[in-house]
């Protein structure tokens, strides 16, 4: 039986080689392995979102998600947004509109709202609520962060 | 979890082989989020997992020479969801698949994956059987097609052997002038799993007859289920108010919802009957899907 798997996967831009064990989950990885906490441990089965990053630009569950898989792929967590000590646009809108409370969710928001805006930069209302419904937050009730996500170039109804 | 090994084959040949040589102990994973979850939670312990996301051949979204259209089995639900050919020709599908889980879940999971997981609650499978959808299951024995209809035994059950993967989904042409609709009732407006769901497909003669009806219910049985009793007293008839009365009353008295977590049966059972007669409503009042 093969008890290890080799890997290589570009963190964040940097491409790394590790070994791990096949039942290792992405967020295991990032966390454990690398030390990118950044990516939260919530529900630990796909409900919450707090797990989000990007694989090859598209939001996935970290918790659901094989580290196996990620071989050759690009992973983007929230410690990869900034660029040169500066804040990404949607880190600071984050802050202006006060969408952060406690700040569990945070990370997965942002890279969801990252993926949404990339996709379609000038997202309306709903298209933002329903783009964001699979990250929970228990505090803001999601206005401050629609409306942090919609000073990017979204569309109010 | 327990201890396993974990294999990704490039080729559907070489996936095969690895089932047969692992006889038994081999679990095929696609986009993981059913099963990952089931592992973690000590559900299935599968020993050897063959990753068929690496196979390029299995992910396509194509029209076969007939006008049908091919869906390769690790085809990601959120590529369904916003391929333009499908909304252009088979819209139901694409309705279906957009309501699964998040786009976090939809990045990940497949179709292939929805459909052997055999969740009757599953959001692609009313649409899929409503249209006819078939399924191309391949073994080293061969390839076999099977209907969507019929490929369900239970929760979590189909007819699929241990030896065979299913490669590929395939939604034959639309008659011109059918219209369809999936509708899909949960606890929440956001991401839930279905407490009723109902697809159908309808199509009209000039005169105003109803020529072709499907009438397919999620979530209220063992799996999705057809219901023919209903469709029959519409067909070649006028779908007048009444006769949709009646066919609604026959969805609710055919299906054998459970009460759960997420909705006592009587609940599930009234709701067929709303959601059948407004879906029909509905669907004599809007324009045809483009065939």
């Amino acid at each position: 039986m093969k008890k290890k798997v080799k890997l290589k996967v570009n963190v964040n831009g940097d491409w790394i080689d590790k070994e791990v064990d096949p039942r290792t989950t992405l967020l295991d990885f990032l966390r454990d392995h690398l030390g990118y906490t950044g990516t939260k441990r919530g529900c630990d089965e796909g409900d919450c979102g707090a797990c989000t990053v990007l694989v090859e630009g598209k939001p996935v569950n970290s918790c659901l998600f094989l580290a196996a898989k990620a071989h050759r792929k690009k992973v983007l967590t929230i410690e990869g947004l900034q660029k040169d000590g500066k804040l990404h646009p949607l880190q600071e809108a984050f802050i202006q509109h006060g969408a952060v409370q406690c700040g569990f969710c945070t990370p997965g928001m942002i890279l969801t709202a990252k993926a949404l805006l990339d996709q379609n930069s000038h997202p309306t209302e709903s298209e933002v609520r329903k783009g964001i419904a699979g990250n929970l937050c228990r505090c803001t009730g999601y206005h401050q962060i629609v409306e942090a996500i919609l000073s990017l170039g979204g569309v109010h109804e | 979890m327990e201890p396993l090994a974990y294999f990704a084959p490039k080729s559907l040949t070489q996936a095969l082989s690895l089932l047969q040589k692992h006889e038994g102990q081999g679990k095929i994973v696609a986009g993981g989020t059913d099963l990952i979850v089931r592992m973690k939670k000590g559900l299935m312990s599968p020993r050897v997992l063959i990753d068929i996301t690496g196979i390029h051949e299995l992910r396509k979204i194509e029209r076969d020479e007939l006008g049908g259209v091919i869906v390769g089995a690790t085809t990601c639900l959120s590529d369904i969801a916003e391929n333009p050919m499908i909304r252009a020709t088979c819209p139901m599908i694409a309705d279906g698949v957009s309501v699964i889980g998040s786009v976090q879940v939809r990045n990940l999971g497949t179709i292939g994956g929805n459909i052997c997981n055999a969740s009757p609650a599953a959001d692609s499978l009313p649409s899929l059987i409503a249209l006819g959808g078939e399924i191309k299951i391949v073994s080293q024995e061969g390839t076999r097609w099977h209907d969507v209809e019929h490929f369900f035994v239970g929760p979590g059950q189909t007819v699929l052997k241990a030896s065979e993967i299913v490669s590929e989904i395939r939604i034959p042409p639309l008659s011109p002038g059918t219209r369809s609709m999936y509708l899909k009732e949960g606890r929440v407006v956001g991401v839930d799993l279905a407490v009723v769901s109902v697809a159908l497909a309808l199509r009209m003669k000039n005169g105003g007859l109803c020529e072709h009806i499907s009438i397919v219910l999620g979530a209220v049985a063992p799996t999705p289920i057809r219901v023919p009793t209903a469709e029959s007293i519409l067909r070649g008839r006028e779908v007048s108010t009444d006769l949709i009365e009646k066919a609604s009353h026959i969805c609710a008295e055919a299906s054998q919802p459970i009460t759960d977590v997420r909705s006592s049966a009587e609940y599930r059972r009234r709701l067929v009957r709303v959601l059948v007669k407004r879906g029909l409503e509905k669907l004599c009042h809007k324009e045809s899907d483009q065939g």
